[in-house]
């Protein structure tokens, strides 16, 4: 597509919206990672959800990277794709120098490939790779977070049978909305509006995340 | 389901779910973003000059590139010793070499100035002919709308 035709429809867009859904968005897959010990903001290199949505904006008027609506249409998803990176490699960057460990692998991301993810060769003796104590003493304790999280996420929907349904999804490893309407026999709407209630939740909900309440 | 092997953790799924802004309206995204003490105020001011600021430095751009092929465009033309008395079609050319058939008529003509060491007014008359009767032009223009 042509330069000005980019530039045309960049200008055409509705930034606002786009802003503050890529915000929302930011800060949902920053949790991903922040759940972890620590707070959000301290992770994210003293960077916040705004800054990594925003920079990814100026990113894509750059040029830095460019976007081309033939073959990504969808500017939103776009943008969405430049925080996944962004963060994905603040993230890898930190717990590499955290820890001198490799970033994990996570096969079932839709993130585009990245070369320092690629898994290591089964007949390396790099491989067979076992945690340090420390190491250890860490992941037990991320795991022993997530349970405490879990119960109180669990708490929090008590009583509601479809949002509980909905937190067993997340059991069962599923998290796409067309995906859990299948396998629950709701309607797509239904798994949408399950989320909004989740959203009115959210006060109770960040301060779990942030704050470990 | 999922096998366990590729299993996402529960939090995972969790923050993916939610992470999601489809189908949600804007109201409540901005009314989630105010609870996580996100001024959306002044977001959308930092937006609004981010817009404006790569707007304005994509257009210098794109300025220059079009000053750039005006000027490889009229070097070709003023190579070339037109044949006096053939104003209308030198007219029509000159509006192809700028461009306003589109970008292949545009390559096409230069291609075709570029065989030539003089043009004669059968020379133009040939080329117009040529992307007319082909209705080149037609079909360009009605790509390029």
């Amino acid at each position: 597509m042509e330069n000005d035709t980019v530039l045309k429809l960049l200008e055409a867009a509705d930034w606002n919206d786009i802003i503050f859904r890529l915000t929302h968005y930011a800060f949902w897959r920053a949790s991903r990672y922040t759940w972890r010990p620590g707070k959000s903001d301290q992770l994210l290199g003293g960077k916040t959800p705004e800054d990594i949505a925003c920079e990814a904006m100026k990113k894509v008027w750059n040029g830095t990277r460019d976007w081309d609506p033939d073959k990504y249409p969808d500017l939103l998803k776009h943008l969405m794709w430049i925080v996944d990176s962004d963060m994905e490699h603040l993230y890898s960057s930190m717990e590499h120098k955290k820890t001198g460990n490799l970033p994990k692998f996570r096969p079932d991301d839709d993130s585009p490939a990245d070369f320092s993810e690629i898994p290591s060769d089964p007949s390396s003796p790099v491989h067979a790779y076992s945690p340090t104590p420390e190491e250890d003493l860490v992941n037990r304790e991320e795991k022993a977070l997530e349970e405490k999280l879990k119960k109180k996420l669990y708490d929090l929907v008590m009583g509601d049978e479809d949002l509980e349904m909905l937190l067993l999804c997340f059991e069962e490893g599923i998290d796409k909305p067309e995906i859990i309407a299948a396998e629950t026999g709701w309607d797509v709407s239904k798994v949408y509006n399950l989320k909004r209630k989740l959203l009115r939740k959210a006060k109770k909900i960040n301060r779990i995340f942030l704050q470990g309440d | 389901m999922m096998d366990g092997k590729n299993r996402k953790s529960f939090m995972e799924c969790f923050c993916d779910f939610m992470s999601d802004p489809e189908n949600l309206p804007q109201e409540e995204v901005r009314a989630e973003l105010k609870d996580l003490v996100v001024n959306t105020d002044q977001l959308e001011m930092m937006v609004a000059e981010i817009a404006k600021i790569g707007s304005q430095k994509r257009r210098l751009v794109w300025l220059k590139n079009a000053r750039e092929k005006r000027t490889k465009i009229k070097k070709i033309f003023e190579s070339k010793k037109i044949a006096g008395g053939s104003q209308n079609l030198k007219t029509k050319i000159k509006e192809i070499l700028k461009g306003s058939y589109g970008e292949v008529a545009q390559s096409y003509a230069e291609a075709y100035f570029r065989k030539l060491e003089s043009l004669s007014e059968k020379d133009l008359e040939s080329l117009a002919e040529d992307m007319e009767n082909l209705n080149l032009l037609e079909d360009l223009n009605k790509e390029e709308e």
